[in-house]
């Protein structure tokens, strides 16, 4: 597996506050994160420890409070909303435990919906859409609706939306959360695939079996890293 | 994305068929009473200028003589004459005095109106007479006891028909005159309240030096030189009139195309209520848009959160939900005009109207209702268009 040797995510001292009335919650409290391109990255830590906090920082979701983020070398704190949604559609892929496809479009629809913000014709997305879930091995559900899929399908198809616009950075938020064990594997599978083929990935998981599988296991706690594990096979 | 925008925006119809078509009542309440109101008074407008119209848009009447003695005398018999010669928009005239009178005869007897009139009147009602003739100027006035029947009076006095050259005896004011059918006019609708077909015409000049020595004619039959300039004479005589009798209410000059003016200022009046009609509708339909666009955001914050993840800006977000509720509205002016129209139709149909609905009604109902879709839905496309994505993504 190479690893690039610049990094693709830079992140410094960075802080991210909620403010619960009189309250602050630290969700992430000076934290600080390389990561280079076409590592396969896991990001592990209790319950409400600030994984899903740094995921949406990392993928532009969100700004954090205080500190420095870098991607591919840009510093994104500084950007407009418009410009982020430009990075969120052409560099980053979303996967989210939750699935979260749109229950009234087909999965052709869903997976081409991001093409569709990048101003892709009509034909050339579908192509494009329909290749993406022949990836994943879903090319004879193009027409179905989420809800006549199975959970691995339906994360398979929500992989393709993030992979169609050929981006370099895949951000899994509890992927295998939802599925059985051996869906969870197949699944997994697929990102090592997709990993093997230069993308950078980073998944948040609670699951070992998961963590296992990739080669810097990322650990929070409280906001904070605590020393990472290198997984050497 | 303009066009799965539209997609989309059917696709949602389609999900909340009923609840959309509820939220979209004003809107299609309003455009189908601009149609329906439209259409009938372009209807009815049409329907009674015909009507006016079928009678000679060139005619002016003058009804006077009841004002004090000093201004009655403006009303003698020579004034229709003389207005024709003072006025160019003008070119023939008639005095009519009426008196009723028992006609008798061989074999029938009945009351009829007797219209005083002068030989002009042929000319200025585009009188027919498909048997015997009309008076002439050239008639011996003082000799001739001729008269000329309306259809019906024929019929009625001489029901095995052949009147002319038949004697008919008429009683008026308890004396009786002897005269001789001359002719009988072709049927002939009634025109401003006038009848044709159940008069008897005399020489007015016959009746003044036979009958009664009459100086004032209470009305004047004129005739326009054209139904373009009818409105003009209309008020030519008015001023006329005026230099001769400073008498308020001392004569009274009508005509088919003064009423025809007052038809269209009352339409014009109508327009500002339909206005005002369909304002109101419109805006409480657009609040109904502005209500169900507000629900639809709520709904699908989800699926905001969801399309912001995959980099959709807050601008496609905004056009998204715009280009939806402009398409609801639409959906609603279409559904309106097709009501309304179907209304319009069967109400003209039922009062034997020819159905004459208005074009730009159509346009402009159309585009208004898809101009309220983009007011109403302005609201609610900024707040789903300001929406946080994580808050967004993580809605139940
Ligand atoms: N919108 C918010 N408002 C206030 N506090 C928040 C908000 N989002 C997250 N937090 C807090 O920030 C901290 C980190 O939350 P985060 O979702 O990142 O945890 P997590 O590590 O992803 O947990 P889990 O494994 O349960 O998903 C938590 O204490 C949480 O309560
Ligand atoms: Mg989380």
């Amino acid at each position: 597996m190479d690893v690039n040797i610049n990094p693709v995510i830079e992140l410094e001292n960075i802080h991210r506050d909620y403010r619960m009335g009189d309250n602050i919650v630290k969700a992430l409290d000076g934290l600080s994160l390389t990561i280079g391109g076409g590592e396969l990255t896991s990001i592990v830590g209790p319950s409400g420890s600030g994984k899903s906090t740094l995921m949406n920082i990392i993928g532009c979701l969100d700004r954090p409070t205080d500190g420095r983020v870098r991607l591919n070398g840009e510093d994104i704190s500084i950007l407009s909303d418009k410009r982020l949604s430009t990075i969120r559609n052409r560099n980053i892929g979303f996967i989210f435990q939750q699935f979260n496809l749109m229950p009234r479009l087909s999965i052709l629809e869903n997976v081409a919906t991001p093409l569709l913000y990048s101003r892709v014709k009509t034909s050339e997305r579908n192509r494009l859409a329909t290749a993406a879930l022949q990836k994943v091995g879903l090319g004879d559900r193009l027409k179905h609706r989420p809800t006549e899929l199975s959970g691995g399908q339906k994360q398979r198809a929500a992989i393709a939306r993030a992979i169609v616009t050929n981006p370099s950075l895949l951000l899994a938020d509890e992927p295998t959360g939802a599925l059985d064990t051996t869906t969870g594997e197949l699944i997994m599978d697929l990102f090592r695939q997709l990993n093997s083929e230069g993308r950078t990935i980073i998944i948040v998981t609670h699951d070992p079996e998961v963590s296992q599988q990739c080669r810097r296991v990322v650990r929070v706690r409280d906001g904070k890293l605590e020393p990472e594990i290198v997984n050497v096979y | 994305m303009f066009i799965e925008n539209i997609k989309l925006s059917l696709k949602n119809f389609i999900t909340n068929k009923m609840r959309t078509l509820l939220s979209l009542l004003g809107i299609m309440i309003g455009v189908s009473s601009v149609i329906l109101i439209t259409t009938l008074g372009n209807s009815a407008t049409s329907n009674i200028k015909n009507e006016i119209a079928s009678g000679g848009m060139d005619l002016i009447m003058i009804y006077g003589g009841w004002g004090n003695a000093r201004s009655q005398k403006v009303f003698h018999s020579g004034l229709g004459e003389e207005l024709d010669d003072m006025l160019d928009t003008i070119i023939a005239s008639t005095p009519n005095h009426q008196v009723s009178a028992l006609a008798k005869s061989r074999n029938k007897t009945a009351f009829f109106e007797v219209n005083c009139i002068s030989p002009s009147y042929a000319e200025v009602f585009n009188i027919e007479m498909p048997a015997g003739r009309f008076f002439s100027d050239s008639d011996s006035i003082d000799k001739y006891p001729g008269i000329i029947l309306g259809n019906k009076t024929a019929q009625t006095l001489f029901p095995a028909g052949g009147s002319v050259g038949k004697p008919l005896k008429l009683i008026i004011n308890q004396c009786t005159y002897q005269f001789t059918v001359i002719g009988v006019m072709k049927k002939k609708d009634a025109n401003m309240g006038l009848s044709f077909n159940d008069v008897i015409l005399m020489d007015l000049n016959y009746y003044r030096s036979r009958i009664a020595k009459v100086e004032v004619v209470n009305s004047f039959f004129l005739k326009a030189a054209d139904a373009s300039v009818a409105a003009q004479a209309n008020t030519d005589v008015n001023e006329y009139l005026q230099t001769k009798t400073s008498e308020k209410d001392g004569f009274w000059v009508d005509s088919p195309s003064s009423i025809s003016e007052m038809f269209n200022k009352v339409t014009k009046t109508l327009n500002l209520v339909l206005a005002a009609i369909a304002g109101i509708s419109l805006l409480v339909g657009g609040i109904g848009i502005m209500n169900i666009m507000l629900v639809s955001v709520t709904e699908r914050t989800r699926e905001i959160g969801i399309r912001k993840a995959l980099g959709a800006q807050a601008s496609a977000i905004r056009g998204q939900f715009l280009t939806e509720s402009a398409v609801l509205t639409i959906i609603g002016g279409i559904l309106g005009v097709i009501l309304g129209t179907v209304l319009g139709k069967l109400v003209t149909e039922l009062m034997k109207w020819s159905f004459s609905p208005v074009l730009s009604a159509y346009v402009l109902a159309i585009g208004f209702s898809a101009a309220i879709g983009v007011f109403f839905g302005l609201y609610p496309a900024v707040r789903a268009s300001r929406l946080d994505p994580i808050q967004a993504l993580s809605y139940e």
